[in-house]
């Protein structure tokens, strides 16, 4: 079973559940309060700075949302059961990282939304992890790795899709900001496994011992 | 290509390589009528009333809308375009309208009728009325032809035939031809539709794999969607689930 006794399955889909599925299902189905989440860059530049982070909750399209969320929802999961908190402070350190690759390196572009970006960070926080900690499947998380960077250099030479499915004419894909999820993902990684910083190795408490609470699997 | 290059002493314009700004601006218009031509052919001035064709530049302009990458689309009266008019025409109507791209519509029908056999009956003067001596033929050729307005470069085509043929008596040879003048223009239409359609997907998928066919930028302005595609997202689900799965052998068997 995913879960055990000391770790119910909710531990793992609690984060996720809140963090990303939620939100967005919520602003998908208030469109007209998409606007207030949006990341905009004159609303950023008037100190909206909250976009940088809530942008990632707006979707333009049904598939969009779907396919975002399934990625970032199966990826958070595995991430959550590997390092509890672990995609918390990925989400925040990434989030507004994204945000602002996408507006210094796309000048024209005025507005963004989507998860895809902390879904491509996450898929190569995980793999970076798993490449470097599992044994036998080392090759397919290499493999992940390998089809990210395929993914990410072949949209970045390519200019991206330019007729994907949104529901607006004026949308199109940023390519940068899945480049830009890929290298937070990195640099997360990197700091985490070279820097050792105390600050990164912080966990939240987990399973308390030596107490009559021994055993419980929650944290308090 | 008669409205296109009315002057065949002109220079030939060579197109280039085409920019395409997104979203686009598209015109759709009839070509004005061209001359007459001959060689035992009547050419005649089909039975396509204006609001035929109105009906059909809508439906075409249907078609183009549906693109998520199309802003807004024109249909053009047919008093904005000159016989001949060229390219100089097509630059004024950029100018006045903002469109990037025109959908040109043209049509040629030829229709012919000739005698039979049967048409001995005609010496009965009875016969003028009851037997269908006449065979009769409509030939119509319709076709799209999709421009980039800057660029003078045809972006692609879409052609729509139809052959109808029949009898008639000698007394309504006429109103028959007619009627087939207008099955055949509708037939040819529906066909061009179609076709349409067919052309546009095409040239899509062509623009993703052929870079040096068309360039294409974003007007300022736009909005950015971080979105991973179906298949690469079913992929990425797949390897993180065979992933998982073992994982969750290994545990169960260690």
């Amino acid at each position: 079973m995913l879960g055990s006794p000391t770790r119910p399955i909710m531990n793992f889909l609690r984060v996720p559940l809140l963090l990303f599925t939620l939100p967005a299902a919520l602003i998908a189905f208030a469109p007209a309060r998409q606007e207030l989440f949006l990341l905009d860059r004159e609303a950023v530049a008037a100190g909206q700075v909250w976009r940088l982070w809530s942008g990632h909750w707006v979707h333009f399209s049904t598939s969009h949302l779907v396919w975002n969320l399934a990625v970032l929802f199966a990826t958070g999961v595995w991430l959550e059961r590997l390092r509890p908190g672990l995609l918390l402070r990925h989400t925040l350190l990434a989030a507004p990282l994204i945000g602002v690759g996408v507006l210094a390196f796309e000048p024209a572009l005025q507005r963004y939304g989507g998860l895809s970006g902390l879904a491509t960070g996450a898929v190569v926080l995980l793999a970076l992890h798993q490449v470097r900690a599992s044994g036998s499947s080392r090759w397919l998380w290499a493999g992940v790795l390998a089809l990210v960077a395929f993914k990410v250099v072949g949209e970045t030479q390519r200019g991206g899709s330019f007729f994907a499915g949104y529901d607006s004419e004026s949308i199109r894909t940023s390519t940068t900001a899945h480049a830009a999820g890929a290298v937070a993902g990195l640099l997360h990684y990197s700091v985490r496994r070279f820097a050792g910083s105390r600050f990164l190795k912080m966990t939240p408490p987990g399973p308390v011992t030596d107490s009559r609470r021994q055993g419980s699997g929650h944290y308090p | 290509m008669q409205f296109l290059y009315p002057d065949t002493a002109m220079p030939f314009v060579q197109p280039q390589i085409p920019t395409l700004r997104l979203p686009l601006r598209v015109g759709v218009a009839f070509v004005p009528a061209g001359a007459p031509g001959g060689r035992g052919f009547s050419h005649v001035q089909a039975n396509f009333t204006e609001q035929q064709k109105t009906d059909l530049m809508r439906k075409v302009a249907g078609q183009f809308k549906a693109l998520p990458f199309v802003q807004s689309i024109e249909i053009i009266p047919a008093t904005y375009l000159q016989p001949g008019g060229g390219f100089t025409n097509l630059d004024q109507l950029r100018a006045m309208l903002g469109i990037d791209v025109i959908a040109l519509i043209a049509y040629d029908q030829a229709q012919t009728s000739t005698d039979t056999e049967a048409s001995i009956a005609y010496w009965t003067i009875v016969g003028a009325y009851v037997v269908p001596a006449q065979a009769q033929a409509t030939h119509t050729l319709m076709e799209a032809v999709v421009y980039d307005i800057p660029s003078r470069s045809l972006l692609f085509r879409a052609p729509g035939t139809s052959t109808v043929k029949g009898h008639a008596t000698l007394l309504r040879n006429t109103s028959e031809l007619r009627k087939d003048s207008a099955q055949s223009l509708e037939e040819a239409a529906a066909q061009m539709s179609a076709n349409l359609a067919q052309e546009l997907e095409l040239f899509k998928v062509r623009a993703r794999e052929e870079p040096g066919l068309v360039k294409i930028e974003h007007r300022p302005g736009y909005t950015g969607g971080g979105s991973l595609d179906a298949g690469y997202a079913l992929l990425l689900v797949v390897l993180l689930g065979t992933a998982a799965v073992r994982s969750l052998n290994r545990n169960n068997h260690g």
